[in-house]
């Protein structure tokens, strides 16, 4: 029964037995294909753009729209075969040995209890960005080529890609090159650059791509920009050379490259 | 942390969700909505109340000690630790105590090796159990109590919700009271019976790349990275020039000069010189203490933090965050926001991608201008067989690592 055998590859992955580790990319398919599994299609709203994690896993889900449970099921387990070949075995085997299921317990009045605690986190994490700001740019938010680049989505940008959007500047005067350089995004950057995006444009504040890729010290994207004949000797409003905003701790091979 | 009526409204939710407490509820703990109003012991008990033999284990576990001086029973506290301690929500981080830290922070003077608890399969010997106490004089209100402070609760993940969690606390209760104390000191993530106080972490970027890049931190669509990076970059001079490592020789104005400074809070530990020295003495990536001295060499600031990096589950770039937590600040010739900006250049120099601080102290203060954000989880601070009112964030001066 598929059923049984997806209860069971759910059951493996939320132990995470065996000290399975799964990378983020991983547990965003498992995500998805669980929620497609067991709900069907997306349900709840978007969650604010913000809150990164969510979205993710909201836009994974959202794209499985459509698929039966059936075949969710099955791509679950076919991928849980792929990075873990033997979890099938393991859960077969019943229990573990060193597992008890209670321990002993001095105080009979506390022998019935069940109902799970859950470990509320302790590590804890944050968003860079306060709330008021992020109002502000959603007020504004357009759905346009930049913004595809900023939230990575390869698909959605060459969708997007014509000879108007290419070179088209949002309020702040940046390209969607100049937002594939910020992001480090290699694949789009030069996508971006083979569809005839201009590598030497600077925004409002006279920022070029390269500039944004040192300053965030994406070294692959100083690489590609600089074989696309990016001109290192463009100053911004503020007279700064690209070489001028590596970080301080940046390795001499760039240095070398900017020189 | 928001003021106290939240904070009742959030304790009154967390009793509707979890009305019964098996374990907690057989303790010397005040009920979580009950309401408190005079400070004191909740239960008396003599030396002949105490249990002589540990409590029974089922017959494949037995009891042992762990002997931090030895590598090789610390390699296995540090793996048990490493694989199984806290996690956040996601999976994402877990806490990564270092071998020199837990070393540091399980013999403080006077600790007792009986109070590093472990539990281990018998036939295999691995160690799938640990809890942990240190004696510490905190004062709670007027009254300093003799108690100790109880850290690194930790069950293997396989032996999780089968109730060795109680075994272990009951346990380490028994031994601490052998030796006629009746009071414990701890914090955690969960809301148990009850919380002294909620605090909550707040985060300062140092290195807004990395974070956004293993996910700790999140940039939205059309804000760029570039700004982060701008924005978060820190001083490259000390405010307060002639500040530097604390020394030997500092430790006796020095702790003078923190337990006055403690003296304004509710809820505080006292320090002698000796303690001080252990808990401040610099030590490579555990402890970070620096002082500013007056023209008699008396000190008269001080800021220290400890290094707590997470591991990263699952990330191929990155394996570890490394992050500084804020300990005990003063200061009296500068601004706490002066001293710790000072702090935040010495960390970013040290190669920290984030300082962590709790809301607690007058922390609070510097937070806006220093480029702080606010953390997505609380800390609660509890007492054991010792209840007192409801206490605002800002009136605890006590870290527990
Ligand atoms: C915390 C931990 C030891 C609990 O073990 P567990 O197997 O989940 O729980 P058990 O079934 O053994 O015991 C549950 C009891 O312990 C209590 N408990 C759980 N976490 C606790 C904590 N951090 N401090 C004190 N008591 C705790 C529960 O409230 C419950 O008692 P109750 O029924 O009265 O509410 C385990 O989850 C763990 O190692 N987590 C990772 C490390 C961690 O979070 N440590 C605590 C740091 S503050």
């Amino acid at each position: 029964m598929i059923e049984s055998q997806f209860q069971k590859a759910v059951e493996y992955i939320s132990k995470k037995s065996d000290h399975l580790t799964l990378s983020n990319e991983q547990q965003l398919y498992f995500y998805c294909q669980f929620k497609q599994a067991t709900i069907g299609d997306i349900n709840t709203k978007s969650p604010p753009f913000y809150d990164y994690i969510g979205r993710s896993k909201w836009n994974s889900w959202k794209s499985l729209e459509g698929i039966d449970k059936v075949t969710a099921m099955t791509n679950y387990i076919n991928y849980l075969t792929k990075v873990a070949p033997n979890w099938i075995d393991t859960t077969q085997t019943p229990a573990e040995p060193t597992a008890q299921s209670v321990f002993e317990e001095d105080d009979p009045q506390e022998q019935q209890q069940q109902d799970k605690n859950k470990m509320g986190p302790v590590i804890s994490r944050f968003s860079m960005v306060d709330q008021e700001t992020i109002d502000e740019l959603n007020k504004n938010q357009k759905e346009d080529l930049s913004y595809w680049v900023s939230m990575n989505s390869i698909d959605k940008v060459k969708e997007m890609i014509n000879e108007k959007s290419i070179n088209e500047r949002d309020e702040e005067g940046r390209t969607p090159l100049m937002w594939s350089c910020d992001r480090g995004l290699v694949d789009i950057a030069k996508l971006l650059l083979d569809s005839g995006s201009n590598v030497n444009s600077q925004d409002n504040e006279g920022m070029t791509p390269l500039h944004y890729a040192c300053v965030c010290t994406h070294k692959e994207i100083i690489q590609l920009l600089l074989s696309y004949n990016a001109d290192k000797s463009i100053k911004d409003n503020s007279d700064t050379l690209p070489i001028d905003l590596l970080d301080s701790s940046s390795d001499s091979e760039l240095i070398k490259l900017l020189n | 942390m928001a003021d106290n009526k939240q904070i009742v409204e959030l304790l009154k939710k967390a009793s509707k969700e979890t009305p019964t407490h098996a374990f907690w509820d057989t303790q010397p703990v005040p009920k979580i909505a009950d309401e408190v109003e005079q400070s004191g012991p909740i239960e008396f008990k003599t030396l002949d109340d105490v249990r002589k033999d540990p409590l029974g284990l089922p017959g494949l576990f037995e009891w042992v000690e762990i002997d931090v001086n030895s590598q090789t029973e610390l390699q296995d506290l540090y793996t048990l630790l490493n694989e199984n301690y806290v996690e956040d929500d996601d999976n994402m981080f877990r806490f990564d105590y270092s071998p020199s830290f837990l070393k540091w922070a399980l013999q403080p003077p006077h600790y007792y090796k009986e109070w590093h608890i472990g539990v281990r399969v018998k036939e295999t010997k691995k160690l799938v159990g640990f809890i942990s106490a240190i004696p510490a004089d905190v004062r709670v209100e007027d009254k300093v109590v003799k108690m100790v402070e109880i850290n690194f609760l930790c069950v293997h993940k396989k032996l999780r919700e089968k109730r060795l969690a109680p075994v272990l606390i009951k346990e380490i209760t028994r031994r601490v009271n052998l030796k006629d104390i009746w009071q414990a000191s701890y914090t955690a993530g969960v809301v148990l019976p009850r919380p002294v106080a909620v605090c909550r972490y707040w985060h300062r970027s140092l290195n807004p790349k990395k974070l956004i890049e293993v996910g700790f931190s999140s940039l939205p669509p059309k804000m760029t990275m570039s700004l982060m990076i701008k924005y978060y970059r820190v001083a490259e001079q000390l405010k307060n020039a002639t500040m530097r490592k604390l020394e030997k020789k500092d430790c006796e104005s020095a702790t003078a000069l923190l337990n006055q400074y403690l003296s304004k809070y509710r809820v505080a530990p006292t320090f002698t010189t000796e303690e001080f020295w252990h808990w401040f003495e610099p030590r490579e990536n555990v402890m970070t203490c620096y002082v500013k001295v007056d023209s008699d060499n008396k000190v008269t600031d001080i800021f220290s933090y400890y290094n707590l990096p997470s591991s990263i589950i699952g990330n191929q770039k990155h394996k570890t965050l490394k992050a500084a937590f804020s300990f005990y600040n003063v200061a009296t010739t500068t601004t706490i926001k002066e001293l710790i900006d000072d702090a935040l250049l010495v960390a970013k120099k040290e190669e920290f991608d984030v300082y962590n601080c709790l809301d607690i102290f007058e922390n609070d203060k510097f937070f806006k201008d220093l480029k702080f954000a606010v953390g997505d989880g609380n800390l609660q601070y509890y007492l054991y067989n010792y209840s007192t009112p409801l206490k605002h964030s800002s009136e605890i001066g006590l870290v527990l690592l």
